[in-house]
Parts: structure tokens; C-alpha cells; sequence
């Protein structure tokens, strides 16, 4: 079985929540 | 909505031609869970049918997400904390004043073909522009051009807050050509 990442998925991670952070604190964004 | 986030999409890109790992992404974020749950709430209200109150619930999310900013503003005292923090410091304090809504263009709405969305009586947590309205021009006046897949209209505020979130990504990457050159060299052998 392959070594999980941690790096990657902490990586992952991190990009997602500035995506959503920038998303959610965007007052112009919509979602639909 | 999501061409919001190209800039920094773009910015992290750049970064990596110019030598970075978008393993330099992994850098730590305080209290980012908070911000994940912001959007999580925000997701969820405006799926619901107006009421009232609602709006506080998103306008909270967003209050939620600037202390995760500040908090990491306090920690790095950075350029892109900073700007994040600007950005999104801005888009409360209309809304605040405001009564808890952001204040929309009529234009703006027209031009992103959201008008029809505003009598539908689903949640919004943006309220026309009129003589009333406090702080207009830190409001939602900028319309995306009509060929934006999804266009919206944005403020002051948002857009500094994506040029925030543009340096972020790119000083994250680019900061991590050194560990990246070190791996390649001794995978190298």
C-alpha cells in the first residue's frame, strides 16, 4: 500500500481553506 | 464565482515556473477550520428561503473569516494578512453600515443577469443602492464583463481582498524553490 502524502494533503488543505476563505469573506461571490 | 480565484490560481502558477512547489500551499493557516466553517454556513444560508434574520447569519460568517485573517495577520504580519484583512475589513464595514446588507447596483445586477434572482424570494444578502445607502462606493459596483462564465458584481473590498489572496499564494510557492531544488538534487542522486 502507498505511503499517504501528509505534505500533499496538508497542502491541499491549506489551498482550500484560502479558496474558501476568499470565497466566503468575497461579499460579491455567489454560489449558484 | 470562480473566476474570483483566478488571480491567485494564476499567481501560484507563475510561482512555480519560476522555480517554486506548490508544496509551499502546506503553510500553516491558524485557526483554519474557522475559515472552512464560514463557508460551510454561507453554502448552507443561502440555500434557505428568506427570513429576517438570515442575513446576520452570513454577515457573521464573514466576521468569522476576518478573524481568521487577523489572527494570521498577528502571527506573519505579512503583505498578502494584510491585504486580506483590508479587503475584507472594507466589505464588513458597508455592510455594517448598511444593516447587515451589501448594497448592489441595479446596473450590476442587470449586467450579471441576477435581477431575475431577486424576486425569486430566496436569501440575499445584497439590498439595492439607493439614496439611504451608507458608504456607496465601497459597495458591489464593479459588474465582471457579460462573457465571465459566472459574473458577478464586486467591490473595493473584494478586489483587494483577492489581490490578498494573489500574493499568498504566489509568496507560498515561490518560497519553497529552495526545499524543492534540495529534493530534486538528491533524488538526483
Amino acid at each position: 500500500m502507498q505511503k499517504i502524502n501528509f505534505t500533499t494533503i496538508k497542502a491541499a488543505l491549506m489551498g482550500l481553506t484560502i479558496l474558501a476563505m476568499a470565497l466566503a469573506g468575497s461579499a460579491g461571490a455567489r454560489w449558484s | 464565482m470562480l473566476d474570483q480565484l483566478l488571480p491567485a490560481v494564476a499567481a501560484a502558477l507563475v510561482a512555480r515556473a519560476a522555480g517554486g512547489s506548490l508544496a509551499g500551499l502546506a503553510r500553516p493557516i491558524r485557526w483554519w477550520p474557522l475559515g472552512l466553517l464560514a463557508i460551510g454556513v454561507e453554502l448552507g444560508v443561502v440555500q434557505l428561503p428568506g427570513v429576517p434574520w438570515l442575513h446576520w447569519v452570513w454577515a457573521a460568517a464573514l466576521g468569522a473569516v476576518f478573524v481568521v485573517v487577523l489572527r494570521n495577520l498577528w502571527s506573519e504580519r505579512g503583505l498578502a494578512w494584510s491585504l486580506a484583512a483590508l479587503g475584507i475589513g472594507l466589505n464588513l464595514l458597508v455592510i455594517l453600515a448598511n444593516d447587515g446588507y451589501m448594497p448592489v447596483t441595479q446596473a450590476g445586477l442587470e449586467q450579471t443577469g441576477q435581477l431575475t434572482e431577486v424576486s425569486d424570494g430566496v436569501f440575499r444578502r445584497d439590498v439595492l443602492i439607493d439614496d439611504t445607502t451608507r458608504l456607496p462606493w465601497l459597495a458591489d459596483i464593479f459588474a465582471d464583463p457579460t462573457w465571465v462564465p459566472h459574473p458577478v458584481v464586486t467591490s473595493v473590498g473584494d478586489r483587494i481582498l483577492i489581490a490578498g489572496l494573489a500574493v499568498w499564494a504566489f509568496s507560498s510557492v515561490y518560497a519553497a524553490r529552495r526545499r524543492r531544488a534540495v529534493l530534486e538534487s538528491v533524488l538526483a542522486g
